[in-house]
């Protein structure tokens, strides 16, 4: 029965980490080395922006097509005069951005030129004359893609004909379906490459490389698409309606309208969407996409699958119901400098991605790496910042994460449909979690929780090993600062794919192959980073924060919580500081043990390779997990006793 | 009950509810009272008939893209929809995350084991967005839970 209860315990803690599962086609991931057949090559590496200025000046490969309003100059130049004058924000948690009078000036001369040369009045069919290299500059103004809009759901050009039928019999749209229908789903879509042949029969367990039967050529490859503006929210892609006012693009879809009201079965009938993504790229190997807003998806803002080389820079992902950006199976995939809120599910969701850690497949990926990195972002006011499953080899680095319900969470709960178990190598380092005490769950939330998570927590991890957590600020949270919980294979059920033989954890043959190896060190707890200021942001859709400028301290709930797996090894929690800057103020369940750099039984260890979880403890912990969890499942959600994960802790003492 | 409909024909099971409940109560006592095993963990099927239901012609509830509501359907959805229209979703849902190699076996919930799972998760306040495949997923890991008593039990 100690088994079970160990087992049991696992899987209760593992449920509501469940960032997704993924309903497509089955995936693979992309060949990582470039593609050779088009000049320069596509993929290989994250692709290296081009230049405004070049789309004017002819200089670098490629024909450049120009997107633009009858009013896209003047709101230019009015926008530049702005950042002149008053400066903007790239970011909220941002300083002010003030425009030099030299590049206020270059920013007008490029866009009067952009304006000369403007040909289209659709980004869709821009892009549909685009080819590889090509570019499209799209000029301030909101692009709402009419003729997008008007094409019908379930087009009876590819429904039912190119439905992929699963072995589960499911049906999932092909990538032929994509390229056909292309504005089925999506407000705009890129195909990067030609649609070949058939996808294969019944899909190949081992999941490097797309099949070559159907891997076409490369017909839109390090396709760029930009906004000329000066900030990112001054080229609105909209697939939303209903605004108040539409031009503000803080604007939500359905106006006032309760969240609930917006989700109709039929799509033409809700008065908040008209799309379900605004911008997809379907193996878009060398893909650029930078400064615009993407906002009002009935699902995902961007989303991406099965690309090799991706960058997006200087992006907003506003009021997109599920995900805000959407990566799946794509290597050499960078995001920086975004900003998104307004999610149900998470700002951003890095999911399968290739394994390219310790145990990776050294013919297919010869040097370790990280794949995908997102860095510099502001992750905000949405059930999660980030969530990821089988998110592989991925690093997370100097980014925000405030005023959502939970700030990061990864899982290895949804191995069906992720290829990549169990999750590895993840680094997040030089981030600040921050005041993630939003109620998502109340009444008159603006957007409608998808999923269930512990308001309260800066970052949750429940199934990852040989992960590094470190040199990061994590302050006002007043659930949990940190959380790791082990997820054994049970719970993930059998891996989409094969799954690799080794894992960081020695008891693989037995119930775990999670969690182990996770090291957190160099953190600073509680503290208020040293010139912190508030700004309205923070307190978006009722957040609560104690952060209000006059404190050097903040603490949360409890600093580290670990539910200590029995079977678990490696993990420890080293060289990090509570809120007075020493080791003697970190919070921690198991508490801190009476000696630095050792791993005592009983307490949260700090000497790696000692370090073992404990049966007495982890038993411990079983009443509060159970109480939540079994909630689920035992029809007892109205229980007096009943979890109260769902609504903000309690402000913690000395806040 | 038995499910019969479209392609697929799966077995109805009794409903684990009460035995899930008295498991989950047991791994609570076993956890504080040092792994007592009494109280057994039986299934009980709420009093609802064996029978069989044909759910062919039945459309699932939510919206349809590409063919299946399973991306998009919600608990406020599910509340909405009889009990045809619920078995026809979860037929749907279950089909959608099985795995998509042959060979590869992944945990599925039964019929009635995913009712209660979103009969459960649609309870709580403000839930009416929640997205069933995603609760349908994290269900999942009870289900193993279940079984693991189960055979515990059956010991």
């Amino acid at each position: 029965m100690v088994r079970l209860v160990g087992t049991a315990l696992a899987i209760a803690a593992l449920a509501t980490t469940a960032a997704s599962a993924h309903l497509e086609r089955p995936s693979y991931w992309p060949d990582p080395t470039a593609d050779t057949s088009v000049s320069p090559p596509a993929g290989g590496a994250v692709p290296k922006a081009r230049s405004l200025k070049s789309a004017v000046t002819g200089k670098g490969p490629g024909d450049v097509r120009v997107v633009c309003k009858r009013t896209s100059l003047d709101l230019a130049l009015a926008s530049i005069r702005q950042a002149r004058r008053q400066g903007f924000h790239l970011r909220p948690s941002q300083p002010v951005t003030v425009y030099s009078k030299k590049k206020a000036r270059k920013m007008r001369r490029i866009n009067k030129a952009l304006a000369e040369d403007c040909e289209y009045r659709s980004i869709q069919a821009a892009v549909d004359d685009s080819g590889n290299n090509d570019r499209i500059v799209i000029m301030p103004g909101r692009y709402t893609e009419p003729k997008s809009r008007k094409a019908p759901l379930n087009d009876p050009r590819c429904n039912p004909s190119m439905l992929l039928q699963t072995q589960s019999g499911a049906q999932a749209p092909s990538y032929e379906y994509q390229a056909t229908c292309q504005n089925d789903q999506n407000l705009i879509h890129v195909t990067g490459r030609a649609v070949a042949g058939d996808p294969l029969p019944e899909p190949r367990p081992d999941r490097h490389g797309i099949p070559e039967q159907e891997l076409g050529e490369c017909i839109r490859c390090n396709l760029q698409i930009e906004g000329s503006g000066v900030k990112p929210e001054d080229v609105l892609l909209d697939a939303g309606k209903g605004y108040e006012n539409p031009k503000d693009p803080t604007a939500r879809p359905g106006g006032d309208l309760p969240a609930a009201e917006c989700a109709t079965d039929a799509d033409e009938e809700s008065p908040c969407w008209a799309k379900h993504v605004v911008l997809r790229t379907d193996r878009t190997d060398g893909f650029v996409g930078r400064n615009f807003l993407m906002r009002g998806a009935r699902e995902h803002g961007f989303y991406t699958e099965e690309t090799d080389g991706i960058l997006l820079d200087r992006v907003k992902f506003f009021w997109n119901a599920d995900y805000g950006h959407l990566s799946f199976t794509t290597d050499h995939n960078v995001v920086q400098n975004c900003d998104g809120f307004g999610s149900g599910d998470a700002v951003v969701y890095p999911g399968a991605a290739p394994q390219t850690g310790e145990f990776r497949d050294e013919n297919f990926y010869p040097e370790q790496r990280y794949n995908t990195v997102i860095r510099r972002c502001d992750l905000h006011g949405s059930a999660m910042g980030y969530s990821g499953s089988m998110g592989n080899s991925t690093r997370v680095t100097h980014n925000r994460f405030y005023g959502n319900a939970n700030g990061l969470t990864t899982d290895t709960l949804s191995a069906g449909g992720h290829p990549g178990f169990p999750a590895d190598g993840m680094k997040i380092d030089h981030n600040w979690f921050y005041a993630n005490n939003l109620d998502i769950y109340r009444e008159d939330n603006p957007f409608d929780a998808l999923v269930p998570q512990p308001v309260g927590t800066g970052f949750f991890w429940a199934g990852n090993n040989d992960g590094n957590f470190s040199n990061n600020w994590v302050f006002d949270n007043w659930r949990q600062g940190t959380m790791l919980v082990a997820v054994p294979d049970a719970v993930a059920g059998s891996p989409e794919g094969e799954t690799d033989p080794q894992t960081q954890c020695p008891t693989s043959s037995s119930t775990y192959s999670t969690s182990c190896g996770n090291q957190y060190f160099g953190n600073h707890m509680g503290q208020v980073p040293p010139g912190f200021r508030p700004y309205p942001e923070l307190e978006m859709f009722g957040n609560q924060t104690t952060l209000d400028g006059s404190s050097e301290t903040a603490p949360n709930g409890v600093d580290f919580w670990w539910d200590e797996a029995t079977a678990n090894t490696g993990n420890c929690w080293y060289d990090n500081e509570g809120s007075d800057g020493t080791r003697d103020t970190v919070t921690a369940s198991p508490p801190v043990g009476p000696a630095e750099n050792e791993s005592v039984p009983g307490f949260l260890p700090e000497k790696c390779a000692t370090s073992m979880g404990s049966a007495s403890g982890y038993s411990s912990k079983s009443p509060g997990l159970l109480v939540c969890f079994g909630l689920w499942e035992t029809d007892n959600v109205d229980a007096p006793a009943g979890c109260d994960w769902w609504d903000t802790p309690s402000k913690p003492n000395g806040g | 009950m038995r499910l019969v409909g479209h392609a697929v024909q799966a077995e109805r099971r009794l409903r684990p509810s009460k035995a899930l409940a008295a498991a989950a109560l047991l791994l609570l006592v076993a956890v504080a009272g040092c792994g007592s095993n009494d109280g057994g963990a039986t299934a009980d099927d709420n009093g609802r008939p064996d029978t069989v239901v044909d759910i062919s012609g039945t459309d699932p509830v939510g919206p349809k893209v590409a063919g299946s509501v399973a991306a998009l359907v919600t608990c406020s959805d599910w509340k909405g929809a009889d009990e045809n229209q619920r078995l026809a979703t979860i037929d749907d849902i279950r089909k959608q995350l099985a795995p998509q190699d042959s060979g590869i076996k992944i945990p599925e919930l039964t019929d009635d084991e995913a009712e209660e799972a979103f009969d459960n998760a649609c309870k709580i306040e403000s839930s009416d967005g929640f997205r069933l495949y995603k609760l349908y997923a994290q269900a999942v890991g009870f289900v193993t839970l279940k079984r693991a008593i189960e055979a515990d039990d059956g010991k």
